[in-house]
């Protein structure tokens, strides 16, 4: 398929799985780029970094400063209780959305 | 030959030691990530959080090859990280619309422009909106121009439609 048309699709998409990605846990932004490096969401930090902040302004997720032993400080992210009512209210939002593309499908098989 | 600059980024106390060339394309990229976020709040902060990871990976090239870097450690650094793309945060939080600002147009203008100024706002032709403010002013008896007059001192002026949707499309952008 034209990878252009799918383009906006994965950008709008890339939210919710880093919302996934970090309910798994404490993670910091390497841990997100190889998560998702092996996918179709393959992303680099100059992408993750506004993103993060701004899911970090919408009280989504939240940060705390770790230390590092090979360099400065990381910032490891977790989930807040917005970020995991919103995730959940994602996953059953892309299950019925899963569901109506394959019933809209089946209907051009003839019904009785 | 190439002089050396120390740069310092954010989160490295010890400054980086690097080629005037490979100085100039970290500036250059930096600035651009400046200016895809000025409209982002927390732009500092994500410039931060930029040159931290810069520093440590660069730190990381000054362990296995030169002490002094050069535009190629920079280079490949800078690709690691990818330009800055202030999209992917934006797509997700639309901003409000009717950012669209009202200009006068002097192109095409009858008085000062008011007209044609509404017109480009309102995608409207020009015409119809020029028969909407004659047909206010004679319902007003005349007091509906001080709306025409206003408009002429608080309105910026372009010259042409076309700069005032270059105008708008980088207001949108």
């Amino acid at each position: 398929m034209d990878p252009a048309k799918l383009n906006a699709l994965r950008k709008g998409l890339l939210e919710f799985l880093i919302l996934a990605i970090v309910s798994s846990g404490k993670v910091y932004v390497a841990d997100i780029l190889r998560r998702l490096s092996t996918t179709d969401f393959a992303t680099q930090e100059g992408t993750l970094y506004p993103l993060l902040s701004k899911m970090r302004r919408e009280e989504l997720v939240d940060y705390e400063w770790q230390e590092s032993a090979s360099g400065p400080p990381r910032k490891y992210y977790r989930l807040t209780g917005t970020g995991a009512a919103q995730l959940a209210e994602f996953r059953a939002y892309w299950s019925s959305l899963t569901t109506l593309v394959d019933e809209l499908g089946k209907n051009n098989a003839p019904s009785d | 030959m190439h002089r050396v600059i120390d740069i310092s980024l954010t989160g490295h106390a010890e400054p980086f030691r690097v080629h005037d060339d490979a100085f100039d394309l970290l500036h250059q990229y930096l600035d651009r990530a400046r200016t895809r976020l000025a409209d982002d709040p927390d732009h500092a902060e994500v410039i931060g959080d930029l040159e931290r990871s810069i520093g440590e990976k660069l730190a990381g090239r000054q362990r296995t090859g030169n002490a002094v870097l050069d535009a190629e450690d920079i280079t490949a650094v800078l690709e690691e990280i990818g330009a800055v793309d202030a999209g992917a945060a934006e797509l997700a939080a639309p901003r409000s619309r009717g950012r669209r600002r009202l200009y006068r147009i002097r192109d095409g203008q009858v008085w000062a422009g008011v007209c044609t100024g509404l017109a480009a706002y309102a995608e409207l032709d020009v015409k119809v909106v020029r028969w909407i403010f004659v047909g206010l002013a004679l319902v007003t008896v005349g007091l509906f121009m001080l709306v025409y007059v206003l408009a002429m001192f608080v309105l910026p002026v372009v010259s042409t439609r076309d700069e005032y949707e270059a105008l708008v499309a980088r207001d949108e952008a």
